[in-house]
């Protein structure tokens, strides 16, 4: 129990509090608690978080203009070769990356924040409540979430935005579980009985005694979960759910290369390696954000 | 033991009507028109008209969706809009050659997960190895992963062949579907070793990201397992880290991984669509890649429908195995 | 079992450490932590004589329990560690000796029973194959369990472990532990098998890390009576680690006194207990709260509380509840408290004693009004604010993102206290439970235990009750913190006439804070009286086995 104590007994010196929050966080960054990948990964993703946006600027041509000879190899003039209408590989997959990149985490926020008000309600009102809550939840995640992912773009018609919409839709019960799950567990701490007896209101203890234990769990879980769902809308958009042909979309330019794989194979293999470098890089960030919060 | 055994019996049955539900609730509500679909875009607003109450979607909803229930129960999935045949009969035609690349590849997850799961949970620098690997695995999305397959392993090095489930182009799998089990039957080893020699590249690529996953569950859950009191008890009484490992650390480590080994059988069924598309197997990912193509509404639904009970089906049976793995789930 | 109120255990005779079973030689451990570099032993020298018992005692952090787990030969393993020094136990040595030959004598020699008996048995392995996981016979591993005292034996083989309640686990790992692995099979090189076996495949040595500390008492007092017996039967050595004095005087034949990863004495039982020589040991004894030393009159107490008699603050009036049987049938009820009635007169202090599962903590939390009672009623004095709980697990009852500051002045401003003046209160009340005003910006898991329960009275205080329910307050703490934080209560009672409800399984605390003492049992209150007479004369048979169970060193 009293871990800090001297086991002598001289016990009311205090001591310093080890560092949480934003400070906590650096200190651990800095005293070396993450591995390199790790740290590599967490800068390369905060790079890239306030570059992709500008995308469009950085790339050497428009993603859906005709840049040069169809089929040209990388070199020089186009890093990554063009595509068999001849427009700039490279810029192109800049452009697709960024959209990926950005609806991943749309994706994520959306489930995250649904999921924690669901999960929070459940587990904080308990009974009825979070029974029917709980039901709904283990029924969406009972269902293959891609399969019915597919249904809804096909129904709503193929485009990164219905691409978006589906998987929203079928990935928030991930978080809601996880927070409600927190929430029960918590729930039970001696510190929120004693804030009842503080005599605040139920409010008050839900969003200020119990929410903030769980928030970390999702974000981590979150974070972790920012490499799948790039690869999920990806998968979506390979097989014919994404906007259609012009638009730069990782997905379907792997696809459309597919075609000419032994001949030109850079059209496929370069959109689909720099998203396994990117899914990479925001894995290894979310093991570092774990690991710079235990 | 019986009681266990019912409720998840009953909660079964109660996600497959979900299921359905679901499904027909998303065809319905959302805006696309199946009937403008089937008259094609010159119909005239009569005809649509017509066509509309002819097939009942006029009637109030719950009396459409009795009747899709009941077209279900019997069988009936509708007419594909693209090859103008039933999709229960399409489905039928393309399902072995998928549950025959997902069982393997099913089989591949599995083992993997096991083994790199006990491997990178014992530490030291093969753990570290299996780290970087397994990150990569996690990372790599499929299409990367079957091409490079057939650019390494087919153009490169010519160990495998690039598509299809036989050298034999016309050949058919009769009476089961399953290739594997058909030249079996037959006393064909040959034809078998070669439709192994076809399957084994396209199950290796769906199995990779499903193996990682296991392994990282099972691995987190040996570690937390192994920091109990109960292990330290058994290296008390003398036993190598080995056997501690099998006897105790294992098996109370498996209930997650088979938990995530269920959930996992949903990524390799989805994750079909993109292997068969690739390496041209003539499943039923590869026909919902050209139905998608096709707006084809009613064969995407019968598909979706099909694996998803499969998904849901193979759930169950993991629910089953968990009751055989831990005592205290039975007297629940 | 014999009857649990048996007198303490005779210490066998003449057992001298001519020829140990385990001899510990200037045994240095370090772990490797990301602060730096910890010594959790420093130059531990010690022998274990064949057929003693030998109790390791310490409070947490003291390196008690490394020196267990290096006596096995498996220092722990989730840091990094550097053992220095030697362990021989029957010819092999612990530290630097193969892995084979350790393992060899693991399984022949050594035994261990660890504390949590809800996690030291394989929840997925079947009773039986447990105790004769080291290749027993299925009538040895029956055997072992009768001598365990475990009731039908042979039909508990079959048996998973979470079918068996707690005390029985407990019995269920110490019979693995001493059905050692037979003697001919295996034998290692190195194995000196004239010494490793105690007879019978008990093994020569058994280590017994807190065995009994998850325990009721009188459940503690049967395994320690079948410690005993193992000893005196079979000529089993026995090394029981524990932080209890009381316990070691019970049982033990030589106490090894250890502090901050040092031994600090080692000697008799009757030795230390009369005539410690260490000062560390001295100031254990004078901390210890001891059920047949009471540093205040108690006769003192019972004159006050006749005094003021007659000015309730609070009032239990027929309270009930029940609640679905755990595993039970559907409909099928347990009832947790049954009709119980108790007042709490106002400055007064009344303790509620029993063992875990009597209902006990259920009524504490229905008089906080955290539990609704099936039936009954529940009456506050008028004026005296809700009633403050006190949590066993200090820790954990605070909100471990708010600062101590933070959790004080929220309640203060729920009494109306302005933002300006907050802090400042909320030092006072620091000041006021012994706390620096440092404390306030300090996060709960930067405190000790002791200060963290202090920290939480502090926060109670805040909301200016007139009632402080207190459960277990300081069972999670060694004894000079615990201690120290029953005078705190008592003073607190004192000078601002605060009324305690103490809910303890520990008669020693009960009977040293309150002036009446009420007996649970079964979810009743089955004897009630000042605390000085229930304990001098109990009435009921159930009072009279709590008492004579519990560990005192006197």
């Amino acid at each position: 129990m009293s871990r800090l104590a001297s086991p002598s007994g001289a016990v009311d010196a205090v001591l310093t509090p080890p560092g949480r929050g934003i400070r906590g966080f650096a200190s651990s960054f800095r005293r070396r608690r993450v591995g390199i990948p790790e740290r590599v990964a967490l800068v390369a993703i905060v790079i890239i978080t306030v570059a992709l946006p500008f995308a469009p600027l950085l790339a050497p041509y428009g993603s859906t203009a005709v840049a040069g000879a169809p089929f040209t190899p990388p070199g020089i003039d186009h890093l990554l070769g063009t595509d068999s209408q001849g427009r700039d590989v490279f810029s192109r997959v800049l452009v697709g990356l960024g959209a990926s990149w950005f609806g991943a985490i749309a994706v994520i926020a959306f489930g995250v924040v649904l999921g924690s008000i669901i999960g929070l309600i459940a587990g904080f009102a308990g009974g009825i409540v979070d029974t029917v809550l709980m039901r709904l939840t283990d029924a969406a995640l009972a269902l293959p979430a891609t399969l019915v992912a597919l249904v809804v773009v096909a129904a709503l018609g193929p485009s990164l935005q219905n691409t978006l919409i589906a998987v929203a839709v079928t990935w928030w019960p991930w978080y809601a579980r996880i927070v409600r799950g927190q929430t029960r567990a918590i729930m039970t701490m001696p510190h929120v009985d004693a804030a009842r007896l503080g005599g605040f209101s139920r409010t008050r203890i839900a969003l200020v005694h119990v929410l903030p234990g769980s928030i970390g769990t999702v974000l981590i879980a979150a974070s972790l979960d920012v490499g799948a769902v790039l690869l999920v809308l990806a998968t979506l958009s390979f097989i014919g759910l994404g906007s259609p042909s012009p638009a730069a979309e990782i997905g379907s330019m792997t696809a459309d290369g597919l075609t000419y794989l032994l001949t030109a194979p850079w059209v496929a293999l370069a959109p689909a390696t720099a998203l396994f470098v990117l899914a990479l890089l925001a894995n290894f960030a979310g093991d570092g954000l774990r690991e710079l919060a235990e | 033991m019986v009681r266990a055994v019912a409720v998840r019996l009953a909660s079964l049955v109660g996600v497959l009507l979900l299921l359905a539900i679901a499904v027909f609730l998303i065809q319905r509500l959302l805006p696309a028109d199946p009937v403008r679909a089937v008259l094609g875009r010159n119909a005239s607003p009569d005809e649509i008209a017509a066509r509309r109450s002819e097939l009942g979607f006029d009637d109030p909803l719950p009396v459409q969706l009795v009747r899709f229930l009941g077209d279900l129960l019997s069988g009936d999935l509708g007419t594909s809009l693209r090859t103008r045949s039933p999709v229960s009969a399409d489905i039928a035609a393309y399902l072995p050659a998928t549950l025959e690349l997902v069982f393997v590849a099913t089989v591949i997850a599995l083992l993997g997960g096991l083994i790199v799961g006990v491997l990178s949970a014992r530490g030291g620098w093969l753990s570290g190895v299996i780290r970087v690997v397994t990150a990569a695995g996690a990372s790599a999305p499929s299409f990367l992963l079957a091409i490079l397959g057939i650019l390494l392993l087919y153009r490169q090095l010519g160990l495998f062949p690039a598509g299809g489930r036989s050298s034999d182009l016309l050949a058919t799998s009769t009476p089961t579907g399953f290739l594997l089990v058909d030249r079996l039957l037959a006393g064909d080893p040959a034809g078998w070793l070669d439709a192994l020699h076809h399957v084994l590249l396209p199950a290796f690529v769906l199995a990779v990201g499903s193996t990682v996953a296991i392994a990282r569950v099972l691995r987190g859950s040996l570690r937390s397992v192994d920091s109990l009191d109960f292990v330290r008890s058994a290296r008390a009484k003398g036993f190598t880290a080995l056997q501690v490992t099998t006897r105790h650390t294992l098996r109370n480590s498996l209930n997650p991984a088979l938990s995530m080994t269920g959930l996992q059988v949903g990524m390799l069924l989805s994750g079909a669509v993109v292997v068969e598309t690739v390496f041209s197997w003539p499943g039923i990912g590869a026909y919902l890649s050209a139905s998608i193509g096709f707006s084809d509404l009613p064969a995407i639904v019968g598909v979706v429908l099909v694996l998803g009970v499969a998904y849901v089906v193979i759930n169950f049976v993991v629910d089953m195995l968990q009751l055989v793995v831990d005592p205290r789930l039975r007297s629940a | 079992m014999p009857d649990p109120s048996t007198d303490r255990i005779a210490t066998a005779p003449s057992r001298g450490i001519d020829e140990p079973v385990c001899r510990v030689e200037d045994l240095t451990v370090d772990f490797e932590t990301a602060d730096g570099l910890v010594r959790a032993l420093r130059g531990v020298s010690l022998e274990i004589g064949r057929g003693e018992i030998l109790a390791l005692v310490g409070e947490s952090g003291s390196g008690k329990t490394v020196l267990s787990s290096c006596l096995l030969g498996l220092p722990p393993a989730s840091l990094k560690t550097t053992v220095g020094g030697s362990v021989v136990v029957a010819g092999v040595d612990m530290v630097n000796g193969s892995d084979a030959d350790r393992r060899v004598a693991r399984r022949q020699t050594i035994g261990a029973v660890f504390q949590d008996p809800l996690t030291s048995l394989d929840p997925m392995m079947r009773i039986g194959d447990q105790v004769a996981e080291r290749g027993a016979t299925r009538a040895r591993a029956t055997a072992a369990l009768e001598d365990c005292g475990v009731p039908e034996p042979g039909m508990r083989l079959r048996q998973w472990p979470h079918q068996l309640s707690g005390g029985l686990r407990q019995r269920v790992s110490i019979a693995a532990a001493i059905t050692a692995g037979s003697s001919t099979p295996r034998r290692g090189p190195g194995v000196d098998t004239a010494q490793a076996s105690a007879g019978d495949g008990v093994p020569a040595l058994l280590i017994a890390d807190e065995p009994t500390t998850a325990l009721d008492v009188r459940v503690q007092a049967q395994i320690i009576a079948l410690f005993a017996r193992l000893r005196d039967e079979h000529g089993c050595s026995i090394v029981l680690v524990t932080h209890d004095l009381g316990v070691a005087a019970q049982i033990a034949d030589r106490i090894a006194v250890m502090s901050a990863g040092e031994l600090c004495e080692v000697g008799s039982t009757e030795q230390i207990l009369r005539d410690p020589q260490h000062e560390y040991t001295k100031s254990l004894l004078a901390a210890r709260i001891d059920i047949n030393r009471m540093p205040v009159s108690i006769t003192e107490r019972s004159r006050v509380v006749a005094e003021r008699r007659d000015d309730d603050a609070l009032r239990l009036e027929g309270i009930s509840k029940h609640y679905p049987k755990a595993g039970g049938r559907r409909g099928e009820i347990f009832t947790a408290v049954d009709d119980v009635s108790l007042t709490v007169p106002a400055g007064g202090s009344v303790a509620l004693v029993g063992e875990s599962g009597c209902g006990k903590s259920t009524l504490l939390r229905i008089a906080a009004g955290l539990t609704k009672a099936d039936s009954g009623g529940v009456h506050v004095a008028p004026g005296s604010g809700r009633p403050q709980l006190v949590f066993q697990d200090a820790g954990s009852s605070l909100t471990p993102w708010f600062s101590i500051g933070q959790g004080i002045e929220e309640r203060l401003r729920v009494q109306g206290v302005s933002r300006r003046e907050a802090p400042d209160r909320a030092r006072e009340l620091l000041a006021q439970v012994g706390l620096d005003a440092r404390a306030a910006g300090a996060r709960p898991r930067a405190l000790s235990g002791g200060q963290r329960q202090r920290a939480a009275i502090a926060r109670a205080l805040a909301s200016d009750p007139r009632i402080l329910l207190c459960d277990e307050p300081v069972s999670a703490l060694d004894a000079s913190h615990a201690s120290r934080v029953l005078d705190l209560l008592d003073e607190l009672r004192a000078s601002l006439g605060i009324a305690l409800l103490m809910v303890t399984h520990d008669l020693a605390v009960a009977r040293r804070i309150s002036d009446e003492t009420a007996v649970m049992y079964g979810g009743r209150i089955i004897e009630r009286s000042a605390s000085e007479q229930l304990f001098a004369e109990p009435r009921e048979d159930y009072t009279r086995q709590l008492i004579a169970a519990s560990p005192s060193v006197y």
